[in-house]
């Protein structure tokens, strides 16, 4: 499967996805503007691999979670239905058997942007590993 | 009112451009006056969603362009006594005041932490559904942004259209 590499402009996120190295990174600012168009080939992007993952790679998932990076600056509310498409997303597979490991940046002194963390963490039943970015 | 306490004010049609440039200039002026990171971060995010707002309204095709200039949309940000203030205002179709109001005031019932699980139900129910914060995140999102209430006026303009301007005071 090929990568995603889309770069950071004042608008839209970075966006890397290396699935040889299951690695997907969100990252910066995100008031994209067609957000449907922006996030939906990323999204199915990660279903088709996610679904690849349940089916062919069981021996390799135990000790290999698909890591997922979560460093947002900001979102705008639109963009918020879609980055939470995406964690359902990752929960309803991580349930089917994928692991996987989600990084959750926020500013220090950013109190909402991690509250959101932990209300995604909660809403998709998966623990993050909330990260403080000091200033 | 004092003018040099104005971080941003804008009067006339809000277009895609428009929102970019003052979003854009209202980033550097936030990022001088060197505040908290969450004041600063809950301003711009406020500021996103009204102007959002206006732009969306200002797409809507009506028979009203001398009404748009009589009574052209306006965004403020500026200093209070305590905190920031930001203003927004623009036309809406009197049809529309109903349902705004009622969303508005069942906001302004709210404690923040019923705003907070009103806005995770939301996300959750519309997942994937709308890229137009159809389902009023927009407002919640505003509301998430202030411990105050959210003032809001709506002034008839004629029978169709009314004046709408939504006050929000960020400490």
């Amino acid at each position: 499967m090929e990568e995603i590499k889309i770069e950071a402009t004042e608008k839209s996120p970075r966006v890397y996805f290396d699935p040889e190295n299951r690695k997907f990174e969100l990252e910066g600012n995100s008031r994209p503007e067609n957000v449907r168009e922006f996030f939906y080939p990323i999204i199915d992007k990660l279903r088709e691999y996610f679904e690849d993952i349940i089916n062919n790679g069981v021996e390799d998932n135990q000790n290999n979670p698909v890591k997922f990076v979560f460093q947002l600056e900001y979102f705008n509310s639109s963009s918020a239905k879609f980055i939470s498409d995406i964690l359902i997303l990752i929960g309803n597979y991580h349930k089917k058997g994928m692991p996987v490991k989600i990084y959750w940046y926020f500013d220090e002194g950013d109190e909402d942007m991690m509250e959101v963390g932990e209300d995604f963490s909660e809403m998709i039943d998966i623990p993050f590993q909330m990260i403080m970015v000091s200033q | 009112m004092d003018n040099n306490k104005n971080i941003i004010s804008f009067e006339g049609h809000i277009d895609k451009n428009v929102v970019d440039n003052i979003l854009h200039e209202l980033k550097l002026k936030l990022k001088i006056l060197n505040l908290e990171v969450l004041t600063r971060k809950r301003i711009y995010s406020a500021s996103v969603e009204c102007l959002d707002n206006i732009y969306r309204h200002s797409e809507i095709k009506t028979n009203r362009d001398k009404l748009s200039e009589d009574y052209p949309s306006r965004f403020i940000v500026k200093e209070a006594q305590e905190g920031y203030t930001i203003e927004a205002g623009n036309i809406v179709q009197n049809t529309e005041i109903k349902d705004l109001k009622g969303r508005l005031e069942k906001l302004n019932e709210l404690e923040p932490v019923g705003v907070n699980s009103l806005y995770k139900d939301t996300i959750m129910k519309s997942a994937g559904l709308s890229d137009k914060g159809g389902a009023g995140l927009g407002l919640i999102v505003v509301a998430k942004t202030t411990r105050k209430n959210l003032f809001y006026d709506f002034q008839p303009l004629n029978n169709k259209y009314s004046y709408f301007i939504l006050k929000v005071n960020i400490l």
